[in-house]
């Protein structure tokens, strides 16, 4: 485990290497309080780089009218604000786009934990900042303390003003550098006496409210608290790197339930605080009860988020199924042996659940953790979700009582009076019906309503709610138990089924995704099948949107599937989702605004498109949700799958290629240096005294230099040939020969140049007809499979050439007594460069495929057989002259 | 002239087999033509031939076979002519017993002085000789004294080892390993450098102009070969 814990430590702290390389470096000026100079001391140190040479430009700078900062302006570039106009005001901000068009070097950035005025892509500033970072720009950026989310509650209390605008830590673990700008509290109150912090008629409230002097030192100690913790945390990864051992000195293990919302996150914050003060292994357990409603998306995503901080902060974050928070809480301290739980006060009102926790691990130490109020606020949610929630509530209770009325009113007007029970039982009937379609505060509602509608209308007397018989007081008590029991019960089946239909759905289309990703090959086809399910099974109507090949940095704006057109304004959200590789759009963080939602075709870092989701109607759960991404990482493998067999594909290309060219060089070098060879060794010979006395060796060396000579020029008109051919250059002279003039110059060929082979020619009785060739090209065709069999085909074995009228062919029959050929593939033989086992000695490889070709190109055909009793056969089909084949 | 009477040529190429009869029976020489290993294997041992010329590329096996078949039962002076001209190869050959190698194409004044030079070492051993002379190098054995331009210059024992392991095979390549082999042993022939250490001080001594030596000449990737003016 530990070990296993130290790995992962060194990974992290060399993938946070890794990606400082790519990415921008932060450098965060933190400072106490406003007027401490984090400005001033990010400007000065903006001033050095750019002395140095380095290209800086100013993205944004609040003076606040403060002169020493303004004159520290002088000399730097400042990049005029993007002007956005909200609600009839203009308002100043980042222009990120002209950042990213420019790429500085470095860029400076103020106030870090400012929020955008809507209408700008990102909610916060700091997503600007994370945005410029990832493309490789250097920020300098300022922030003050009490604008960090986990110090900011604190704060509050402290001083007692509300703070608005805050920052996730992570954003400050994500931090290159951080600078403190430290103040003495005295010196700070002298700054603002003096005017150099505020107006003048701020000083006086400022000095009462924020800038007490007990306010500045609580600032002071908790901004120096923040950066100690900060430099323990680094010194400790530091130590796993570098093989220090003993990380884990005390064994404790603490676990953290992970919460949805804000309040989560400061949990996982906290605990990440406590368990490096105690230098404690931490476990964040995400306990999952399968229950996906439409309440639970908001929750669900802070899930998965706060989930990912954990893992960020070095928890050892798991994810377990469990029908309730605390038996997985209790299976967990057994499985991870743990010795300290971080809860909320919030969970400690289950203190049912808790005592029995306590009760079987006494020793479990638990921690329980205040929630600021300002924590605590629930995350916002959308104004049409809440309307959703409140409609569905309300459609529901709305039709069921409906339902009640007409049933009602059916029984008044249809059942005797004196028949009460019977109407009971009636009501008992729609109330387990009833039960099948409504939420649980609905059925409990109804059941209530429907017995008073009960005991009013029909229990005697009738129209009051008294009841006179004792019996009737225990029915309408046995009824309501009865019905409460069944609608409860019922309701708690229906959600039980919702999980087991949400993890089916999910699962079924798991599998459809895995089928489909081994049964067909085709990319597009995957992706449209995936698509055509995506828009059957959820009502929405998808698209994929793939990388433009010839531009890496966009994508190419083609949709596959779908058949929904984006419009120009959604399609830059998807472009955007491309080029950060985070999902946006609706339901998220980024681009709310749009109307659909877009994830990333990312494979590890490496994005092929944009996965779109448009919806018909306002709906989505988080099971869905989570189902995209999982259909989006899906097709984000499907895609790195082809891209990676392109890519061996074009590497085996180019394998074979080059294994040609060798080859070709192998072969023509062999079958080149061979003549020449005896060229130039009968012409050294010549040149000898002892040679030249003898006359008849004088002629026979002369003719070995002029056969040498013919042989050479034959290659060289086979390759000229081969590649005519290729080049389809090659222009036929037909004109109607008789065959055996042919095979007359072959006969003689193979006598002048194989003497030892022996040819066996047979010819039927009749007339042989003409055929239609070009005599040179039959010619050499012929030759090379004849030349091929002297060459492969031991010595003493004849070769038979058979000649014979198949109309409308003349058929010529060669064969041989050789090893014949390839059974598996004859015709590997007609591939050009193909030897028998490679050998070097033999042809170049090419006089078969140049034959084939030939007789290709006179409308004739060749076939290979091997003869049952040994040796190959090659059958060549040549159209016989006819008056009509004449040209 | 001492020539071979009988050579067997073992080669595929009809041509060089027509050649090679043709211009060496002006010098008497007998050749026997065989077109594969196999068939030259079988007159190596059936018609006595005092020599071979041997090809590399055979139909039926690699030359290389043929040579260490040969080489299991014989002694017979073997010259490899191929067209295969990488070093590796040659290197093989010159390790597994052949005595010289030709690359074709292939000069025939070249090769009649090769066969010569092998034939002749073969058959008189060159250390029976007490007096060895070339160019302007004498080494008299007997004595244990080498003369460059008929002055005596100084020897080490390593230095004077090599020279005569060269003068043993003058006329013949030589590879390093080799060379380090019968020098110094079977144990250092992972070290080449010492070869060439020596072999510039052996030329320093022995040559006019040891950049560009005229008795101990490089073979390219292979050796060293030390060349006996006829």
């Amino acid at each position: 485990m530990v070990i296993n814990e130290k790995a992962r430590r060194i990974l992290d702290h060399v993938s946070k290497t890794e990606s400082n390389i790519k990415k921008g470096r932060l450098k965060i000026f933190l400072g106490m309080v406003a007027g401490v100079g984090k400005t001033y001391a990010m400007l000065s140190g903006a001033k050095i780089l750019k002395n140095s040479g380095t290209n800086v430009i100013i993205g944004l700078i609040e003076t606040h009218g403060r002169a020493e900062t303004v004159h520290m302006l002088e000399g730097l570039p400042l990049l005029p604000c993007k002007e956005i106009q909200y609600k009839n005001k203009i308002f100043k901000e980042l222009d990120l786009d002209r950042i990213l068009t420019i790429k500085p070097e470095v860029v400076l950035i103020d106030e870090l934990a400012h929020t955008n005025v809507p209408g700008s892509l990102h909610e916060k500033r700091y997503q600007d900042v994370l945005d410029i970072l990832s493309k490789g720009i250097d920020v300098y950026t300022t922030l003050n303390v009490q604008h960090i989310e986990s110090c900011a509650g604190v704060i509050q209390n402290i001083t007692g003003v509300v703070i608005n605008e805050t920052l996730p830590d992570t954003v400050l673990d994500s931090a290159n550098e951080i600078v403190l700008i430290d103040l003495d509290p005295d010196q700070i109150i002298e700054r603002l006496k003096a005017g150099k912090i505020y107006p003048k008629e701020k000083i006086q409230p400022s000095l009462e409210n924020f800038f007490k002097k007990s306010n500045l030192i609580a600032l002071r100690e908790t901004v120096l608290r923040l950066l100690a913790d900060r430099v323990n945390v680094e010194l400790r990864d530091l130590k796993v790197v570098h093989g220090i051992p003993q990380i884990w000195k005390t064994g404790f293990r603490i676990l953290v339930p992970i919460l949805p919302a804000s309040e989560g996150e400061y949990l996982i914050r906290m605990t990440r605080r406590i368990a490096s003060g105690l230098n404690a292994r931490w476990i964040a357990a995400q306990v999952e009860d399968g229950e996906y409603t439409k309440e639970r998306l908001d929750e669900s995503k802070s899930l998965r988020k706060n989930f990912l901080l954990a893992k960020q902060l070095g928890a050892e974050a798991i994810s377990i199924n469990d029908s309730h928070l605390f038996d997985g809480v209790a299976r967990l301290i057994k499985e991870h042996q743990i010795t300290h739980l971080v809860m909320t006060r919030k969970q400690k009102s289950m203190s049912k659940q808790l005592s029995l926790l306590t009760k079987a691990f006494p020793e479990v130490d638990i921690i329980f953790l205040s929630i600021d109020k300002n924590v605590q606020t629930k995350s916002k949610k959308s104004l049409w979700e809440i309307n959703l929630q409140n409609n569905s509530l309300l459609k529901n209770f709305t039709l069921s009582m409906l339902v009640l009325m007409i049933v009602t009113l059916a029984l008044t007007l249809l059942l005797p009076i004196e028949q009460y029970p019977m109407a009971g039982m009636i009501y008992l009937l729609f109330l387990c019906l009833n039960s099948l379609f409504s939420t649980t505060t609905v059925i409990i509602l109804i059941t209530i309503i429907t017995g008073l509608v009960w005991n009013f209308l029909f229990i005697p007397p009738r129209y009051s709610f008294h009841i006179n018989s004792e019996l009737d007081w225990l029915t309408i008590a046995g009824f309501t138990i009865i019905s409460l029991l069944i609608g409860i019960q019922t309701a708690k089946i229906k959600k039980k089924e919702r999980i087991v239909k949400a993890n089916d759905e999910r699962l079924g289309f798991m599998q459809f995704l895995t089928k489909n990703l081994f049964e067909i090959s085709h990319t597009t086809k995957i992706i449209q099948l995936t698509l055509e399910r995506l828009s059957k099974n959820f009502s929405v109507e998808t698209g994929v949107i793939l990388q433009d090949k010839s531009v890496n940095e966009k994508i190419d704006g083609l949709l596959i599937g779908g058949g929904i057109a984006l419009p120009p304004k959604e399609l830059s959200v998807a472009q955007w989702v491309f080029s950060n590789g985070r999902s946006a759009g609706r339901y998220t963080d980024t681009l709310s605004s749009a109307e659909g939602m877009y994830f990333p075709l990312n494979y590890k870092n490496i994005n092929h498109g944009v996965l779109c989701i448009l919806p018909k109607e306002n709906r989505f759960d988080s099971n869905q949700v989570s189902i995209f991404e999982d259909v989006a990482r899906h097709l984000a493998l499907v895609l790195e799958k082809e891209r990676l067999e392109e890519a061996s594909r074009t590497t085996y290309i180019q394998q074979v290629s080059e294994k040609i060219y060798s080859t070709l060089l192998n072969s023509v070098s062999h079958e080149l240096k061979t003549p020449l060879s005896a060229i130039i060794g009968a012409a050294s010979s010549l040149l000898e005294e002892e040679i030249l006395k003898h006359p008849h060796l004088v002629k026979q060396l002369s003719k070995e230099i002029f056969i040498g000579s013919q042989r050479m020029q034959g290659l060289i008109q086979n390759l000229l040939d081969m590649s005519r051919i290729e080049a389809g250059k090659v222009v036929l002279k037909k004109e109607a020969y008789d065959i055996m003039e042919v095979i007359g110059n072959i006969l003689s060929y193979v006598e002048h140049y194989y003497p030892e082979r022996k040819i066996i020619l047979k010819y039927p009785e009749e007339k042989i007809p003409f055929v239609s060739i070009d005599q040179g090209l039959m010619e050499q065709a012929i030759k090379n499979i004849v030349q091929n069999a002297c060459i492969y085909t031991p010595e003493n074995t004849p070769i038979h050439i058979t000649l014979s009228k198949v109309d409308p062919f003349l058929k010529i029959k060669i064969r041989d007594h050789g090893p014949g050929l390839p059974v598996n593939n004859p015709n590997i033989v007609f591939e050009k460069f193909y030897r028998k086992d490679n050998r070097i000695t033999g042809g170049t490889g090419i006089g078969l495929t140049i034959a084939k070709a030939i007789i290709e190109l006179h409308n004739g055909v060749i076939e290979l057989e091997n003869d049952p009793e040994g040796g190959a056969v090659f059958n060549i089909k040549i159209p016989t002259f006819t008056n009509k084949s004449e040209v | 002239m001492n020539l071979p009477q009988t050579i067997l040529v073992i080669d595929d190429e009809i041509q060089i087999q027509r050649l090679l009869k043709n211009s060496l029976s002006a010098f008497n020489i007998d050749v026997i033509s065989a077109m594969t290993g196999a068939k030259g294997i079988e007159l190596s041992i059936s018609s006595r031939p005092e020599f071979i010329i041997l090809d590399i590329g055979l139909p039926d096996k690699s030359g290389l076979d043929v040579l260490r078949e040969l080489r299991s039962w014989s002694k017979i002076p073997i010259i490899i002519l191929s067209a295969k001209d990488e070093e590796d190869v040659i290197v093989f050959a010159l390790e597994n017993g052949a005595d010289d190698y030709m690359t074709k194409p292939f000069a025939f004044r070249e090769l009649l002085a090769r066969i010569k030079v092998t034939y002749q070492r073969i058959v008189p051993e060159v250390t029976s000789v007490p007096v060895f002379k070339t160019h302007n190098l004498e080494v008299d054995f007997s004595l244990r004294i080498v003369k460059v331009n008929g002055r005596e210059v100084f020897f080490t024992s390593t230095e004077y080892d090599l020279l005569k392991i060269f003068i043993k095979y003058a006329g013949k390549v030589l590879t390093h390993k080799q060379l380090l082999k019968e020098v110094w042993g079977p144990n250092s022939v992972e070290s080449p450098q010492y070869v060439r250490v020596y072999v510039g001080h052996l030329r320093q001594k022995i040559e006019e102009n040891p950049h560009q030596p005229k008795i101990i000449v490089t073979e390219t990737g292979v050796g060293y070969r030390m060349v006996i003016e006829s």
